[in-house]
């Protein structure tokens, strides 16, 4: 393992964790309006009260203690299991915003983590869909040729004949634009994931070509091996760097994917935060600039690529060493 | 290199001719359109609506509204704009103009800064400056066009040096020629930078690793040994060698420049035809929408057209293979 798999794997692991455990890390529900906090600029943590020096608070008029472990909106941690246990939080009625809150006042910190939830999800299923698709398709028209290959190519030229996100965008409006949201959830990683699969079946379909011409792949052919199993135990343990690469390459862009979208409003619905509804609804750039905290998720959005970016290059120097 | 080019247009007729179809299918899809919107509109009488829904073939299968939209197509007529009540053809060019021009002089930009600096970069290899670029150029890899656009629309409300939007002044009319020519660029600038920063990383990252993998070969080892200036052997042997894979890079990114172009204009509010088609999409103006995504698919495929005529003309070896 190289260094930069290593720091690629440390930051994703951390933002996947931070992305499960989202509801025991942020101190408010992220739909919560804290109406008499609109825009709320980030809190300050003051070090050390009159019991005791250490102790952090924060200020709204007296000191409240900053407490840990705290009991607060009921959830359900990993999905099942039934807690109001948050790792921070003050007493009402003061409010903890690590990040700032945004127009209605709602935490920002809170709708973040919840946003890598969101954008995570959407990014592993889509990988889901798209890379079982692109393998199948790939490894058929690059291992037989022929017809299947022509149609298959043809194919795929059609899907990378248009820029990606004006594919997305059609293909997003041929379903109706007001949907409950795991609806809407659903229909993205469809859409998504449909317009994944071609670019990553082009290049498995080439690296298959080349594949097919080594000496191990013909002695497996001369040695009368069925196809399927040429396929699946000689060309597919031979693509798994390639595979790891590209979908480490993939999984930014589908995120960007869902992050365009939402930002346009064709995304996930207002109350469930997403990164990209969240950067709209500041509304304006003149705003955007002054609560600049609102920001968040763009910087979110940086370290997600970023993870994905060091572990495709790492991954890239694992499956490749010789290739620098 | 003609036949080249009338090959590549014959083959993208039918291309184009699915791109039509899957739109209009698409579109047809979705339920309601745009009539039905205005229908809503107490000012519209019932006999407008049935005169459009027959002029445009609404009222029939889509098998029927798609001839007579080819049948449109081939004189030149791109059908209505309902949204805009004019001929969607004249929108769509302006718009289409607007990204080419963006696009352009975002790619122009690109490899104004990629070309020199790579070539800088394996000069100087290892040493301070090359570890900065190739390390901005990392930074830039992972920083995605959305969250570059809006920070430099965060900084343009906030130094007021540039305009937030738009690709005019309001008092651009009474303008003279050049100060509208100026007044245009200023606008241009923004958008094209981040474009250009975006794009940047990839030219710049290639042409670096070309040229070092170049730099050991033995022709250039002869080069040096015949005493020529290291200048001469980094312009006229590496770097004339190192442009191939640049050029099929340049052609692909075309299709990557729209996209981000797309989201960089959804941003800035730069009227090109992403974000006609955003609009367009969702007031379901179908002939609009088709005629954007015809249009950028036909952008596209003239990209890489002219990738490979670029290569054609740059390397004698895939001229004589093509047997142009």
């Amino acid at each position: 393992m190289n260094r930069k798999l290593r720091c690629g794997l440390l930051l994703l692991g951390l933002l996947v964790a931070c992305a499960t455990l989202a509801d025991f890390l942020s101190p408010y529900d992220p739909a919560e309006q804290h109406r008499e906090f609109p825009f709320a600029p980030l809190t300050a943590i003051h070090i050390g009260t009159a019991e005791s020096f250490w102790r952090p608070f924060v200020f709204n008029g007296q000191q409240y203690p900053l407490r840990f472990f705290v009991t607060g909106a009921p959830y359900r941690l990993l999905g099942f299991i039934p807690c109001r246990t948050h790792l921070f939080g003050v007493q009402e009625p003061a409010r903890i915003f690590l990040l700032g809150s945004d127009g209605l006042g709602r935490d920002v910190f809170s709708r973040t983590l919840y946003g890598a939830r969101l954008s995570l999800t959407i990014a592993a299923v889509a990988l889901l869909v798209s890379i079982p698709l692109a393998l199948l398709i790939g490894t058929l028209s690059g291992f037989y040729g022929g017809w299947i290959d022509f149609i298959c190519m043809r194919l795929m030229e059609l899907f990378l004949a248009l820029p990606a996100l004006y594919l997305i965008i059609a293909l997003r409006s041929a379903l109706p634009l007001g949907l409950e949201p795991e609806k809407v959830f659903l229909a993205m990683v469809m859409v998504i994931a449909l317009f994944g699969w071609a670019n990553l079946a082009r290049i498995v379909r080439g690296a298959t070509l080349g594949l097919r011409e080594r000496e191990f792949v013909q002695a497996a052919i001369a040695l009368g091996a069925s196809d399927a199993r040429i396929i699946v135990r000689h060309l597919l343990p031979n693509l798994t760097g390639l595979i790891l690469t590209q979908a480490a390459l993939a999984a930014p862009s589908y995120i960007l994917a869902e992050v365009s979208l939402s930002y346009l409003g064709l995304g996930v619905p207002e109350p469930l935060p997403s990164w990209g509804g969240m950067l709209a609804s500041v509304g304006g750039v003149g705003q955007l600039g002054t609560y600049w905290w609102n920001l968040a998720p763009g910087a979110a959005i940086f370290m997600t690529t970023l993870a994905f970016y060091l572990l495709a290059e790492g991954l890239r120097e694992w499956s490749d060493p010789a290739r620098k | 290199m003609l036949k080249l080019i009338r090959q590549r247009f014959i083959s993208l007729l039918p291309l184009l001719l699915a791109v039509a179809l899957g739109s209009f299918l698409l579109v047809r899809l979705a339920p309601g359109d745009f009539l039905t919107e205005m229908s809503l509109n107490p000012q519209v009488s019932a006999e407008t609506l049935a005169r459009l829904r027959e002029q445009y073939a609404l009222d029939q299968p889509w098998y029927a509204q798609f001839g007579k939209w080819l049948a449109g197509i081939v004189r030149g007529d791109f059908g209505y704009s309902f949204a805009y009540s004019c001929p969607a053809s004249g929108l769509v060019y302006e718009r289409l103009l607007n990204t080419a021009l963006l696009a352009t002089t975002g790619l122009v930009l690109t490899l104004s800064l990629a070309l020199p600096l790579g070539l800088l970069a394996a000069n100087q290899r290892g040493k301070a400056i090359d570890r900065a670029l190739v390390f901005l150029s990392a930074l830039g890899l992972s920083t995605p066009s959305f969250l570059l656009a809006l920070l430099a629309v965060v900084f343009a409300a906030r130094s007021g040096w540039f305009p937030i939007g738009g690709v005019r002044s309001l008092d651009s009319e009474q303008l003279s020629a050049t100060g509208r020519l100026a007044d245009f660029a200023h606008h241009l600038i923004l958008p094209a930078t981040v474009l250009a920063i975006r794009q940047f990383p990839g030219f710049f990252r290639q042409l670096r690793a070309e040229l070092l993998e170049i730099l050991t070969q033995d022709y250039v080892l002869a080069a040096r040994a015949k005493g020529l200036p290291e200048r001469t052997i980094f312009i006229k042997h590496a770097f004339r060698n190192a442009i191939n894979p640049l050029i099929t890079m340049l052609g692909n990114s075309i299709g990557s420049l729209l996209s981000g172009a797309f989201i960089v204009e959804a941003i800035m509010s730069w009227p090109g035809l992403g974000s006609l088609t955003v609009s367009s999409l969702l007031s379901r103006d179908l002939f609009v929408l088709v005629a954007c995504l015809i249009f950028a698919a036909l952008l596209l495929a003239l990209g890489n057209l002219l990738a490979d005529v670029l290569l054609a003309l740059a390397d004698p070896r895939i001229r004589q293979t093509k047997r142009l």
